[in-house]
C-alpha cells in the first residue's frame, strides 16, 4: 500500500486509488465500485479505513449508493476527475517544471522541444 | 455481537477434564510411590517376640501404614501442587473464573481420593499376597473384596476421605499463602510448635483423634464433611482475590 | 454498543502506580492498537480487561459485568500474549482439542488450516517449538477461537516479517467474515498500523490518545526547512519534535494550519506534509527521532 505515498493517511490513499481507476477507466460510469470490505481485502486494510476512503469519493459526488446494491461511479465522475486534477495535480506539476526549468537556466524554446520530443517518443510507444 | 452464556456447572465439569488430562502424571507417581513402598514394607515386616522363659511366641506383622503414609504425602503434594501459578495460569488459558477454577479443584481432589483410597486398600491385597507367598503361616485381619465387601469399602471410603482431608487442608493453606506470602511465617511457627511439643496429648493429637477414633461411620462423614466445606469456602473466598498472570 | 469502559481506573502494585486515571470506551467490533513504550503500562491494562487482574481503584466494566471473576468475560474473551503456559505434558493438538472445548465459536478447521500453512507440527510440544513458531501457534489460538473479544498482546514476539505479514492478514480476514473486538499491542506501530481503526496511546501509565488512526496522523504535520524559515514559520505554533535531517530541519508540529496558513508556508520555501502514523506516535511519546545524536553533541 505504502509505494503510492507513504505519507499521506490510508483513506487518502485508498480514495487517491479509486480515483485514479475511475480516470484510467478501470472504473466505469455506473459500474460497480469495490466495497469497504473487498477494498480492505484487497489492501489488508481495516474495514472502517476503506470506507472512509469510499465516503471521500460519495462526498465529492463520484460514486453513488444504490440502496442493497452497492457504490456505483456516477455518470459525470471521470470529468470531474479531470477537471480537479487539471487544476491541482497538473498545475503543481507544470509549477515544479517551470521552477526546475529556471534553476537549470532553460529556456521556454528549449523545453517546448523536450516536450515535443517526450510526446513524440510516447506516441511511438504501443502503450 | 451474540455472547456465550455457560453454567460454572458446564466449566467445572470441562475444567476437572481438561485438569485430569494435564496432571495425569500426578497419579502416575501415586502408584509408582505404592508400589516402592509395598516392595519396601515387606523387607521391613515389623517382628515382635513374646516370653515367659519356658513359652515364646514370635510374630510377623505386615501392615500398609507405609503404603498409607505415602499416599498421605503424596496427597500434600498435591494439594500443594494446585495452589501454584502454573497450574491456575493454564486453567485461565481456557473459560476459568475463581469459582469453576476451585471447584474443579474440588473435583480433582475428590476424583483423586477415590483412586488414593481404592489402590491403598487393594496394595493391602498385594501385601498379603507378597507375605503369603514367603510364609505359610498367615492370620489374615484385613478385610477382602470378596470376603467382606462391606468392610472393604468402607476402608475404601475412610482412607478416600482421609485422603481427600489432607488434599483440602493443605490445598487451603497454600491458597492462604499465595495470597499473602508473609502468612507462610504463623504456619511454620505453629509446624514447629506442634513437632517440639513432647507432651503426649498436644492439641494436634486431639485434632487428629477427633477424625481418627470416630467409630461411627455417620459422625465420622458428618465431621469430615464439615471440615471440608469450611476448607473449601475459605479457599474460595480466599482466591476470589487471587490475581491472574501476575509476571 | 459499548464493550469495555474504563473510568477513572488506577492500578498499584504494592504501592508502585502502573496506571493512572484511565478512562475510556472501546465500541463493538473496532480493531483497536495499544501502544506505548516499555513499561508503559499496556500489558496491566489488557490483564485488567481480560478479567485477570482488578483495579486498585476505579471501574473497569467488559460487556457490562466487572471482568475480574466474571464467567461471561472469560466465556466470550480470549488473552493471547508471549507467555502463555500450556501445560507441559500435552501435546498441540491436544491443546488445540481443548481449546474447542472451551470455546463456543472455535473453528476446528480454520485452526488446523493455519498450522499446515505455518508448518507447525500437531503432535509436538509448544515448549519445543521456536520462539517465532510458538508465537504463531499461540496467534492461530486467537484468530481461530473467534471471541467477541479478543486480546493480542505483543503477539508477533520472535515472528519472522512474513509469519508477522501473515498474521495481520489472516486476522483481518477472519475479522472481515467475522467481526469481533480486537485490542492488538505492539511496539511497532508500523506493521500494524494497516488493520487497526483506533489507537490508543498509554504514556507514563496515562491515556496520551485515544482516537481514530487517521485523526492522529492528520493532528499532525512535518515542516522541512532552515532553522531560521520554520522558526519563523511557527510562530504561536506547537511544536512537538525537532530533527536535523541532514543540512534541514525536520520539525513535527502540531497541525492547526488552515488552507491559507499551509499554502503561505509553501511560499516562504517551507515544505510540509503530513506525518506517518510512526511518527506522530513516536512525537506524542516523547521518543526524540533521531535524538540520540544529542548524546554524542554533548
Amino acid at each position: 500500500m505504502h509505494e503510492v505515498d507513504g505519507e499521506k493517511p490510508i483513506y487518502i490513499q485508498i480514495a487517491d486509488w479509486l480515483e485514479n481507476a475511475i480516470i484510467d477507466g478501470t472504473l466505469q460510469a455506473d459500474e460497480k465500485v469495490y466495497s469497504q470490505y473487498q477494498l480492505a481485502e484487497l489492501f489488508t486494510i481495516n474495514p472502517a479505513t476503506a470506507g472512509k476512503g469510499l465516503t471521500i469519493l460519495l462526498e465529492a459526488g463520484l460514486v453513488y449508493k444504490k440502496r442493497g446494491l452497492g457504490t456505483f461511479v456516477s455518470l459525470d465522475a471521470q470529468q470531474k476527475l479531470r477537471a480537479k486534477r487539471k487544476e491541482q495535480t497538473l498545475s503543481k506539476l507544470v509549477r515544479d517544471l517551470l521552477h526546475e526549468a529556471d534553476l537549470l537556466g532553460v529556456h521556454k524554446n528549449e523545453l517546448d522541444m523536450m516536450i515535443d520530443a517526450e510526446r513524440k517518443h510516447r506516441k511511438g510507444d504501443p502503450t | 455481537m451474540s455472547l456465550t452464556h455457560r453454567t460454572a456447572w458446564e466449566v467445572v465439569k470441562q475444567q476437572f477434564l481438561y485438569k485430569l488430562r494435564s496432571n495425569a502424571a500426578v497419579f502416575t507417581v501415586l502408584f509408582v510411590l505404592q508400589i516402592i513402598s509395598m516392595v519396601l514394607m515387606n523387607g521391613a515386616a515389623m517382628t515382635s517376640e513374646m516370653g515367659t522363659g519356658s513359652f515364646e511366641l514370635e510374630w510377623n506383622s505386615i501392615s500398609t501404614d507405609g503404603v498409607m503414609g505415602l499416599t498421605f504425602f503424596w496427597a500434600m503434594v498435591f494439594g500443594f501442587l494446585m495452589t501454584t501459578p502454573g497450574q491456575r495460569n493454564a486453567a485461565y488459558l481456557y473459560v476459568a473464573t475463581p469459582l469453576t477454577e476451585n471447584l474443579a479443584n474440588f473435583c480433582l481432589f475428590g476424583f483423586a481420593s477415590l483412586i488414593a483410597g481404592i489402590t491403598t486398600v487393594l496394595s493391602g491385597g498385594f501385601v498379603k499376597l507378597l507375605a503369603q507367598l514367603q510364609d505359610v503361616q498367615l492370620i489374615t485381619e484385613t478385610a477382602g473384596l470378596f470376603s467382606e465387601p462391606y468392610q472393604f469399602f468402607t476402608r475404601v471410603l475412610a482412607m478416600a476421605v482421609y485422603t481427600f482431608l489432607t488434599m483440602m487442608i493443605v490445598y487451603t493453606i497454600f491458597i492462604i499463602i499465595q495470597r499473602n506470602r508473609l502468612l507462610i511465617l504463623p504456619f511454620i511457627l505453629l509446624w514447629f510448635a506442634v513437632s517440639q511439643s513432647t507432651t503426649p496429648s498436644n492439641w494436634l493429637g486431639d485434632v487428629i483423634d477427633f477424625f481418627y477414633n470416630e467409630h461411627s461411620i455417620l459422625l465420622f462423614l458428618g465431621k469430615a464433611g464439615v471440615t471440608a466445606v469450611l476448607m473449601a469456602a475459605l479457599s474460595l473466598v480466599i482466591s476470589k482475590r487471587i490475581e491472574v498472570k501476575v509476571s | 454498543m459499548t464493550v469495555i469502559t474504563l473510568n477513572q481506573v488506577h492500578k498499584k502494585f504494592s504501592r508502585i502506580p502502573a496506571l493512572m486515571d484511565v478512562t475510556f470506551s472501546i465500541n463493538e467490533n473496532v480493531i483497536t492498537g495499544v501502544a506505548g513504550r516499555n513499561g508503559a503500562g499496556k500489558t496491566t491494562l489488557l490483564k485488567m480487561i481480560a478479567g485477570f487482574q482488578k483495579t486498585t481503584e476505579g471501574e473497569v466494566r467488559v460487556f457490562d459485568e466487572n471482568p475480574f471473576g466474571s464467567l461471561l468475560v472469560s466465556a466470550n474473551s480470549i488473552y493471547i500474549d508471549d507467555a502463555m503456559s500450556y501445560p507441559d505434558p500435552m501435546k498441540l493438538q491436544e491443546l488445540l482439542h481443548e481449546f474447542k472445548r472451551f470455546y463456543a465459536n472455535w473453528d476446528e478447521g480454520l485452526a488446523l488450516r493455519l498450522m499446515e500453512y505455518f508448518e507447525i507440527p500437531l503432535d509436538t510440544r509448544h515448549r519445543f517449538l521456536s520462539k517465532g513458531k510458538r508465537s504463531t501457534f499461540n496467534a492461530i489460538v486467537g484468530i481461530a477461537a473467534r471471541c467477541p473479544l479478543t486480546i493480542f498482546d505483543e503477539p508477533t514476539t520472535g515472528m519472522d516479517t512474513a509469519a508477522r505479514n501473515d498474521f495481520y492478514r489472516a486476522l483481518l480476514k477472519d475479522y472481515i467474515a467475522f467481526p469481533r473486538t480486537i485490542l492488538l499491542s505492539s511496539h511497532y506501530i508500523n506493521e500494524m498500523q494497516d488493520v487497526l481503526e483506533d489507537l490508543l496511546v498509554i504514556h507514563q501509565k496515562r491515556i496520551r490518545y485515544h482516537g481514530s488512526t487517521s485523526d492522529l496522523q492528520e493532528a499532525h504535520l512535518i515542516i522541512r526547512g532552515t532553522e531560521a524559515q520554520l522558526r519563523s514559520a511557527t510562530s504561536g505554533k506547537v511544536v512537538v519534535s525537532k530533527t536535523k535531517n541532514g543540512l534541514q530541519e525536520e520539525w513535527i508540529i502540531e497541525n492547526d494550519f488552515s488552507e491559507a496558513e499551509r499554502s503561505m508556508l509553501d511560499r516562504r520555501g517551507v515544505k510540509s506534509t503530513t506525518v506517518t502514523l510512526n511518527d506522530a506516535y513516536l512525537a506524542l511519546t516523547e521518543q526524540p527521532r533521531g535524538g540520540i545524536d544529542d548524546v554524542f553533541d554533548a
